[in-house]
């Protein structure tokens, strides 16, 4: 890995630095400008709220911090390191070790069983499948309250469901970094709940760091900071 | 188990219609292997085998200077002391010029070629008297075996009689009558019905060539020995100038007209088996292609464009192996069955079938090879996609 670390502006490392983010998506008449110079930054440990519009660009937004798309403009550096820099396998690398993602989509392996899904981030770190990563893999489903569906087709859940899936494989190797993309946008509002609890308390005793988009910010109570998107570009910080 | 196998046999398995078309995709490429060269072997080695039944024998032995005199059932006696030779018989052949008067027309041959036989020896030698079809083989001097060209050329039947004409050895012509006892009908294109046979006796009269035997045709009991015998025979009558041939050099150059028409379907072989190989990758591009969106997803967790390469690799490897392994089954219990019948395409040549475990395991093998082969060009394209493309594809 090409190690151009660099100091954040406090003098510590952030986990994610975004330096005039630009994605453009098409070219010539048929171009969408979905992120506009956008600039930030987010420490380690923070809960950090996107929010805006359909359309404002917040899951452009993630997937570029996720290193899962690469920018039209600016630089993205997640823990201090300038993925511009790195090559397609490094960005694997990094994703690997320190990033969860939850999918506005899901995107669960359908012929996989639930719990092979959240196996799988352990299994490419470890080298390969342990009995003692499926007990780790049925603990993160109990809690996210799967118990009961570990060994079921991951396509033959809810939409529900498969959201809690998403949200146990994100966190199952415990990153650094989770990011998620309405993770709890199909849940009822006692599952969203207990999601949100859930990634709270981790926030609290990991210190993993949270960027969630979301269209209901009430529910998660008090966070640390809530960017504003409108149209692709900051709207506020607060 | 390493995650890339894990993935390999998991998108693989729950997905049988791919999986079951690319295995037989792979199979009927074997097949065609597999089948090619049985039938390609089967025609050489049925050629030989009625070459060596009907016309050489397993040991062709003459002399390169004239014909064998009275020497003949001295070298007889000698190869029956061998073991694995089980009988041996002179021939001696000629030209003759033949007519009938049948049905009152004067029906005429010219230029026909006469084999001379020892009618005790040659049956245990050769299967010539088995061709005779109508009638029986000849058994004693004045009798004619008529090939059934000849005989339908004569207008005769079994019964008719027959003036030949032969040329002598100081180049006068002789004739004689003779009672067709036999119409003979060989398989395989072998050239007997323009032929007609009787006694080498009668021939040695005829002709005034006294005692004179110009072939011995010998048969083993496994041609395996053929070279054994061929050594012994070139050290014991090393003063004596004899061609001696296995079966393989006197057919030559039957076997040289026949190559390049097996060539030929070789080369249909070949084409058969092209396609088969293009099928399997449109069916590797058309797994891979449905698998674009998990290629995304193990992408977007961490996974390099080496581990997608290898776990697509890996499918075309376990396609690959279940291949070669139904191929191998396949191609046995084809191989084995025509082995066990006489397979032959129409009246004619019986295919001389022979069963090859060791290449039919190869060709089963080969398809690994093609399976893993097919399975790199589509994995390479589909690891190159950013993970986001990968899962937006449609
Ligand atoms: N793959 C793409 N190709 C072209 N345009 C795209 C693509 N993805 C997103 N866009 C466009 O970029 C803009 C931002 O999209 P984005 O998905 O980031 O919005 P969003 O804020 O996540 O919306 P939502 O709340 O509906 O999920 C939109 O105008 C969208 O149409
Ligand atoms: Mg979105």
């Amino acid at each position: 890995m090409n190690p151009r670390r660099r100091r954040g502006i406090r003098g510590n490392t952030s986990i994610v630095e975004s330096v005039r983010l630009t994605k453009i998506y098409g070219s010539g008449d048929i171009s969408t400008v979905a992120l506009n110079d956008v600039s930030f930054e987010i420490q380690r440990g923070e809960f950090v709220l996107i929010v805006g519009q359909s359309g404002s660009g917040k899951s452009t937004l993630l997937h570029m911090i996720g290193l899962l798309d690469k920018p039209t403009g600016g630089r993205i550096l997640i823990d201090g390191i300038d993925a511009t820099f790195l090559s397609d396998s490094d960005r694997s690398e990094v994703r690997r070790h320190k990033i969860g993602f939850i999918f506005q989509a899901f995107n669960l392996l359908a012929d996989l069983t639930v719990v092979e899904n959240v196996m799988l981030p352990m299994m490419m770190i470890g080298n390969g499948a342990s009995s003692a990563m499926r007990g780790e893999a049925e603990l993160v489903l109990g809690k996210v309250g799967l118990a009961k569906q570990v060994e079921k087709q991951a396509n033959q859940l809810s939409g529900g469901q498969m959201q809690r899936v998403a949200v146990a494989r994100a966190l199952v190797n415990r990153p650094a970094l989770v990011l998620g993309d309405e993770p709890t946008g199909n849940l009822d509002s006692k599952s969203s709940q207990d999601v949100i609890n859930l990634m709270k308390e981790l926030n609290r005793e990991l210190k993993q760091t949270f960027v969630i988009v979301t269209h209901a910010r009430e529910a998660f109570g008090n966070v640390d900071r809530t960017i504003v998107l409108k149209d692709g570009k900051i709207e506020s910080i607060e | 188990m390493d995650f890339r196998l894990v993935l390999a046999t998991k998108l693989l398995l729950k997905r049988k219609g791919n999986f079951i078309a690319s295995v037989t995709a792979l199979v009927i490429g074997v097949m065609v292997i597999l089948f090619n060269s049985l039938i390609f072997n089967g025609v050489a080695e049925g050629i030989l085998r009625d070459l060596a039944d009907y016309q050489f024998g397993h040991v062709l032995v003459s002399k390169n200077d004239g014909n064998f005199v009275n020497e003949d059932l001295q070298l007889i006696s000698y190869v029956q002391t061998f073991s694995y030779v089980e009988a041996a018989a002179p021939r001696l052949g000629s030209i003759a010029w033949m007519n009938s008067t049948e049905g009152a027309s004067l029906n005429e041959v010219d230029k026909i070629v006469i084999i001379g036989v020892d009618p005790l020896r040659d049956p245990k030698a050769s299967l010539l008297y088995s061709t005779v079809n109508e009638g029986s083989f000849v058994a004693s001097r004045g009798q004619l075996v008529l090939g059934s060209n000849v005989a339908s050329d004569l207008k005769a039947t079994v019964g008719t009689r027959v003036d030949v004409k032969m040329v002598t050895a100081s180049g006068e012509d002789a004739i004689r009558q003779f009672v067709v006892v036999g119409i003979s009908k060989s398989p395989g294109g072998l050239a007997f019905d323009d032929s007609a046979i009787m006694t080498v006796e009668d021939i040695r009269e005829i002709t005034g060539r006294e005692r004179e035997t110009d072939q011995i045709l010998i048969k083993l009991t496994d041609r395996s020995f053929q070279n054994e015998l061929k050594s012994r025979l070139s050290n014991a009558y090393a003063e004596e100038n004899l061609n001696i041939q296995t079966l393989e050099e006197a057919g030559e150059e039957t076997l040289a007209g026949i190559r390049s028409g097996i060539a030929f379907i070789n080369l249909v072989g070949y084409f058969g088996l092209l396609s088969a190989s293009f099928a399997i990758v449109t069916i590797m591009m058309l797994m891979v292609s449905n698998k674009t969106k998990d290629i995304g997803i193990i992408k977007s967790l961490g996974g390099k464009s080496t581990d997608v390469l290898i776990i697509f690799i890996l499918q075309g490897l376990i396609i690959g192996s279940i291949a070669a392994l139904s191929g191998f089954i396949v191609g046995s219990i084809v191989g084995l069955y025509l082995q066990s019948i006489e397979f032959s395409f129409g009246p004619g040549l019986v295919l001389e079938v022979v069963y090859d475990p060791v290449f039919t395991l190869n060709s089963s093998l080969f398809s690994v090879v093609l399976g893993t082969g097919a399975a790199v060009y589509p994995a390479l394209r589909a690891s190159k996609l950013q993970p986001i493309d990968a899962m937006q594809h449609s």
